[in-house]
């Protein structure tokens, strides 16, 4: 079989289509659906496509301020929406997310099950079953089921992401429930079996290691690779050996060994930081950058990361001194999708300090590095308002807002 | 109004009925043009309906007067109106 290994879960509507899939089931195993409608696309499609006035409206004021910036609607596809344009281009026929757990966990999470399908498809209505859930969305039929509820299929295409392994239930799925306590309640093996005990003839197969943000823990990183071997023993043989003892010495607090093996393993996930700043734990959010900056003095990440502890507390100084150092390494491949996080912070950095030139020079460098991202626009608006140039100001609140950027803008 | 005057729809708007609604979308603007999207009220989604490019404003006014419960001066008043309206959102194309 053929079988990808991706970084980011996204990365498989890339492999779909240049495989050429065409009409097959998907067999998506994930603690997440994926599967939401990008807000933006062609002004036709979205006037055909609504099913009342409020979501005509919705959709045609994401399409429209999306392809004021944008023209490639491809560009808002993410890790969790990449599955609805395959669908939409017919390379999926029906779908099937498998999701962590046993079939009493599926019974605890149904109503939240039926909840996820409604909002990210949109369905009008949902068909509850034994030990299984579905609706209709694009003509096609989507399932909700565990891997004992997966029926017998011909023919499929596999889409695995490695945090079902480390998710026990839909209930904890989100990247900050459990911050440090995930651990894999299903083997790799196991799973991979009764994978093949349910589809004769899986055609292809993604991996996702699903490490960015925190997902998959990273040091389970390495059951991706383990999966990928089974999948295709002959390929993923020494990648697998590799990545098996550099996550040794990962457990075992081996930092400077695990990278040497496996330099991802340094990536801005490595340790459980950006979670617990995500969930206003400063102090264990402290405690884990200055663990990974004893074995990696300038690791940008940890570094971004104690800048923004800094200023979440006020000590701007600091802060700008860590956004520098941290900046030093930001050019290297595994942290380049940090930069727009430094350039932001360092703006809101600089604009409390009063530096208002090199505010807006940062904030201007986030739109080169990604012109849909509301809240360079925001930030801008308000370093526009602070120098009293309101028009300007007004201008950028209002691309802030079209661009998704809800909350701080309504109120003004 | 011209009775003997035939009406058209521009081809750049696009409509559909969602509900009881119906809705124009003027798809010729740029994207930085567009701001806005077009409700018709039953009557006017009636008159819409019947803008073929054959009849003529006389004859859509003679099915509104059978249709509808109102005088020949309202219904000319209300047509001349849409027409208007309709003009204004270039929802009409050339007339013949």
């Amino acid at each position: 079989m053929r079988t990808f290994l991706i970084e980011d879960h996204d990365e498989a509507l890339t492999i779909w289509r240049k495989s050429r899939v065409r009409g097959l089931d998907l067999v998506h195993v994930d603690a997440h659906i994926d599967l939401a409608v990008p807000p933006a696309r062609p002004l036709l499609d979205a006037f055909s496509s609504a099913t009342s006035i409020r979501e005509l409206k919705k959709s045609l004021e994401a399409s429209l301020a999306f392809s004021r910036y944008e023209k490639d609607f491809d560009k808002q596809t993410h890790i969790g929406n990449y599955i609805y344009p395959a669908m939409a281009e017919g390379l999926v026929r029906d779908a099937y997310w498998v999701i962590p757990g046993n079939a009493a966990e599926f019974e605890r999470s149904r109503r939240l099950i039926k909840r996820i399908l409604k909002n990210s498809t949109r369905a009008t209505s949902i068909q509850d079953e034994a030990g299984k859930v579905s609706c209709r969305c694009l003509g096609r039929t989507i399932t909700v089921c565990t891997l004992a509820g997966l029926p017998h299929l011909a023919k499929a295409f596999l889409d695995i992401d490695a945090d079902f392994l480390t998710t026990k239930s839909v209930r904890c799925a989100d990247n900050t429930d459990e911050i440090g306590r995930r651990r894999p309640w299903i083997e790799p093996k196991k799973l991979i079996e009764r994978l093949r005990h349910r589809i004769r003839k899986p055609v292809l197969a993604t991996v996702a290691y699903s490490t960015n943000g925190g997902f998959t823990p990273m040091r389970y990183r390495h059951l991706a690779d383990e999966l990928a071997w089974r999948l295709s023993p002959t390929r993923f043989a020494s990648r697998h050996r590799r990545a098996q003892a550099a996550a040794r010495h990962f457990q075992a607090g081996q930092l400077s060994e695990a990278v040497r093996l496996n330099p991802a393993l340094r990536g801005p996930d490595s340790d459980y930081g950006q979670l617990y700043l995500g969930t206003r734990k400063y102090q264990a959010a402290h405690r884990e950058f200055l663990k990974t900056l004893r074995d990696d003095p300038m690791n940008p990440a940890a570094l971004l990361g104690l800048g923004q502890i800094h200023f979440a507390r006020k000590r701007f100084k600091q802060a700008r001194q860590c956004l520098a150092d941290a900046s030093v390494g930001m050019d290297e491949a595994l942290f380049r999708k940090l930069k727009s996080d430094l350039l932001e912070i360092r703006g809101r950095v600089e604009l409390e300090l009063g530096d208002f030139s090199a505010a807006e020079r940062a904030f201007l460098d986030i739109l080169k590095l990604d012109k849909l991202r509301p809240q360079a626009y925001y930030h801008l608006g308000l370093l526009a308002q602070r120098t009293r140039q309101l028009q300007e100001a007004q201008r950028y609140f209002r691309s802030a807002r079209q661009l998704g950027m809800r909350g701080p803008v309504k109120r003004l | 109004m011209e009775e003997k005057t035939i009406p058209c729809k521009n081809k750049n708007i696009a409509c559909r009925a969602i509900g009881d609604e119906t809705i124009l979308l003027p798809i010729y603007r740029s994207s930085e043009e567009m701001d806005c999207i077009y409700t018709l009220n039953k009557p006017a989604a009636w008159v819409w309906d019947r803008i073929d490019g054959k009849r003529s404003w006389g004859a859509l006014k003679k099915q509104l007067l059978k249709e509808f419960d109102v005088t020949e001066g309202e219904a000319e008043k209300k047509l001349q109106e849409l027409k208007s309206d309709l003009e204004k959102i270039k929802a009409l194309g050339a007339s013949r």
